[in-house]
């Protein structure tokens, strides 16, 4: 056993010299899961655009309801919807599609309560600002805060508006001044202070302008308006997100890809490196050696497994740390580890024995391993692929280690769930190492 | 110490080896002297145990087939490729290998210095073979079959494609550890070095062994007479010499040649320059094969 755990530290070592090893084995898995993790995140958390998914909820119905809508669809940060299949958004039906993710997940839901077109902003005495209800996951604070600012703008877009419109301004004046004249309570300073203030908005009805319209300067009146009300209230509901079984972001599904482009990297790598020993003799001192074949082979082997191993924990802890993926069953996703390592060692002894130079073992490899990564969710993830697809993809033990280690990732695989990839991938390991040794011993003593 | 009876082997049509026996006696350095293709190497891999003959067997050390590793532990191997780990340190590769057959701790450090130092890279240690001169790759390649002291140094084309400063200080390398007692099998196609280092040359041609002895009895056997070229001041006198006269140039074929060049000394014959041709194993070697051994 010594001698294999010598062989296999100094395949390891050899690896690290390797830059362009290092870099197949886990710059480049790195970079894929990042890239592609980067490219397919959505506000949402279900992929699909950079925008939020938001639902809005218009129980008001009302002109200023459409336009405060509008307005928060125009925001290149939010996509609203109201509608799924063609059927209308309630309160209830919302609140589930947040909390349970389907093929398409949302971030939060907005509701727009009846009679928000008749509220009042709140600078105006006895207005009252129509209070907005946000449903959304607790957990996703950094979103749940730049969502309320993009509503807080959008409603005070829709104000402004409505503020533009001289007769609207001008009933909340008189209503104002009627409230005024009613109270009793009223300090006479106070009273003096809101009759000037009424008759100067009086005054300047129908001139705000909606920010950004025309103002051209900082300093424009608007902006001194806009900044100095609160247009809405928003009344936050927790909706806590059912992720059981579903990626909450695509790093989720990108990272175990990554793992699965660094497991082919370490076949394709110490698959040649065994071809290599042959052609620079080495492998001839290593047969000289006082120890039998199979020893030479289980070093290669351990090598490449610990190697495996490495990979996945390596991209695991950049996952867990820095992308916030879960480990929802880390037993679960220590099997399948193991499992997967040992199906690609087995390959790699395989494939080893498919030709006698390097360049030929490295041909044959990538162009058997190539077509089973693509078709087993090694770029396109599986749940994506259609149906016919997915079946053709058993046939690749890439998809059965992709579904190991997403089984311990996001999936929540029970133990029963993980028999059937584990099995497959244990099998296909022994089967490589099965084959590798029948081959190798046609060539040799 | 290692005996090799009616090996053969052959590569679909091609026989490498035909029916060679030999044996390699303790404490001898024997030469396996034939050109390129002679089958030098494959009758290397049969004596270690990596290729398995067609025919015939290998004993080691009277009683251990090649393929034991008791038998392994007793032979070591430069073969003809550097087989060196290239992005290993020197001092790794030879930590490496000796680790193979079991050593560790300090009898490893000591026989691993030891080693360095009979590379002459001690200085180098720590550098990365890919860094090092084919001479210096050469030495290491010598150094590694000797890391875990066999009893038996199997040096198969040691000094091909090594310059001349290090092709030295292998033979020097080589009559040290001749001088110590180690068995050596030498396989070269240059018959410069089986006749400097080697106690007896197996001459092998074609996959056969032709003949094997010292050097003096195969040139004796097979090389034919010494050839002395006298040019002649005075060619009057020829007709009382032994030999053919061409032009002023006299040309005697003679087993004795010092006391034929005596004799011409005593008989008052002068000459303005003098030649002696001793046949050597290039002689011995066309004498047996009908080919020179640099026509390949």
């Amino acid at each position: 056993m010594r001698t294999v755990w010598a062989m296999a530290i100094k395949d390891l070592l050899l690896l690290w010299r390797d830059r362009f090893g290092v870099f197949w084995v886990l710059v480049f898995p790195l970079m894929f899961a990042l890239l592609f993790g980067s490219i397919f995140s959505g506000g949402g958390g279900g992929g699909g655009g950079n925008a939020m998914r938001v639902i809005v909820v218009d129980l008001d119905n009302s002109d200023a309801s459409r336009a405060l809508a509008q307005n928060l669809d125009n925001s290149d940060a939010v996509a609203v919807t109201s509608e799924r299949d063609g059927v209308v958004f309630d309160e209830v039906s919302a609140r589930e599609a947040v909390r349970v993710p389907g093929e398409v997940s949302y971030l939060a839901y907005v509701v727009i309560p009846e009679g928000y077109a008749d509220t009042r902003p709140a600078f105006i005495p006895g207005g009252d600002a129509a209070t907005l209800r946000v449903g959304i996951d607790p957990a996703r604070q950094a979103e749940a805060g730049f969502l309320q600012g993009v509503l807080i703008e959008a409603t005070m877009q829709e104000s402004m508006t409505r503020l533009q419109d001289p007769a609207f301004t001008n009933e909340i004046i008189d209503e104002s001044l009627a409230t005024l004249e009613a109270a009793d309570n009223v300090d006479p300073a106070t009273d003096f202070a809101l009759r000037a203030f009424l008759g100067a908005a009086r005054s300047l009805a129908g001139t705000f302008q909606v920010p950004g319209e025309t103002a051209d300067t900082e300093d424009a009146p608007t902006d001194g308006i806009g900044q100095s009300f609160q247009p809405v209230n928003i009344e936050t509901e927790a909706v806590t997100r059912d992720t059981t079984g579903r990626p909450i972001s695509a790093f989720e599904v990108s990272f175990p890809q990554g793992m699965l482009w660094g497991l082919l990297g370490c076949v394709a790598g110490f698959s040649v490196s065994l071809v290599k020993e042959r052609t620079d003799g080495t492998y001839l001192r290593l047969r000289v050696a006082p120890q039998t074949r199979a020893h030479i082979i289980a070093g290669k082997a351990l090598a490449c497994f610990l190697t495996c191993l490495l990979v996945i924990a390596t991209l695991t802890l950049v996952a867990v740390m820095f992308f916030g993926v879960r480990i929802t069953s880390p037993a679960g996703l220590a099997t399948g580890v193991f499992a997967t390592s040992w199906c690609f060692t087995g390959l790699m002894m395989f494939i080893s024995t498919l030709g006698r130079t390097e360049r030929a073992v490295g041909g044959a490899g990538w162009a058997a391993l190539m077509p089973l990564a693509i078709i087993g969710g090694g770029t396109v993830p599986l749940f994506f692929m259609p149906d016919w697809l997915r079946s053709l993809a058993s046939i690749s033990p890439m998809k059965w280690a992709i579904l190991a280690l997403e089984g311990g990732i996001w999936r929540a695989f029970g133990p029963a769930d993980f028999a059937l990839p584990v099995t497959v991938l244990l099998g296909v390991g022994v089967l490589g190492f099965a084959l590798a040794v029948m081959m190798l011993k046609r060539v040799e003593i | 110490m290692i005996r090799a009876t009616e090996l053969r082997k052959s590569f679909g049509d091609l026989a490498a080896v035909d029916g060679l026996t030999m044996d390699v006696r303790r404490g001898e350095t024997l030469g396996l002297l034939g050109p390129n293709g002679a089958g030098k190497t494959t009758t290397i891999h049969m004596l270690v145990g990596v290729l398995r003959p067609d025919a015939g067997e290998v004993i080691v050390d009277g009683s251990h087939h090649a393929t034991d590793p008791d038998a392994r532990r007793r032979i070591g191997v430069a073969p003809q490729s550097l087989s060196l780990y290239e992005d290993l340190s020197a001092a790794e590769n030879l930590r490496f290998f000796a680790s193979l057959y079991g050593m560790s701790g300090a009898s490893l450090r000591e026989r691993t210095a030891w080693c360095l130092d009979f590379a002459g890279l001690t200085e180098r240690a720590g550098d990365r073979v890919a860094t090092f001169s084919g001479g210096m790759k050469r030495r290491l390649n010598i150094a590694v079959a000797l890391v875990h002291e066999p009893d038996v140094l199997l040096l198969d084309e040691p000094t091909v494609g090594v310059d001349p400063q290090s092709r030295n200080h292998i033979f020097e390398a080589i009559e040290t550890l001749k001088a110590h007692g180690l068995t050596m099998l030498y396989t070269t196609h240059y018959m410069e070095e089986a006749q400097r280092l080697c106690d007896r040359v197996a001459i092998v041609d074609r996959g056969k062994l032709l003949d094997v002895e010292c050097v003096e009895t195969l040139i004796e056997r097979h090389g034919g007479t010494s050839i002395i070229e006298a040019k002649l001041l005075e060619t009057s006198v020829a007709d009382e010499l032994p030999g053919t006269l061409i032009d002023d140039v006299l040309r005697i074929e003679t087993d004795r040649p010092l006391e034929d060049i005596a004799e011409l000394s005593r008989k008052g014959v002068s000459f303005t320059s003098l030649s002696v041709k001793r046949p050597d194993l290039e002689a011995v070697f066309l004498a047996l094969t009908g080919r020179s051994l640099r026509d390949d």
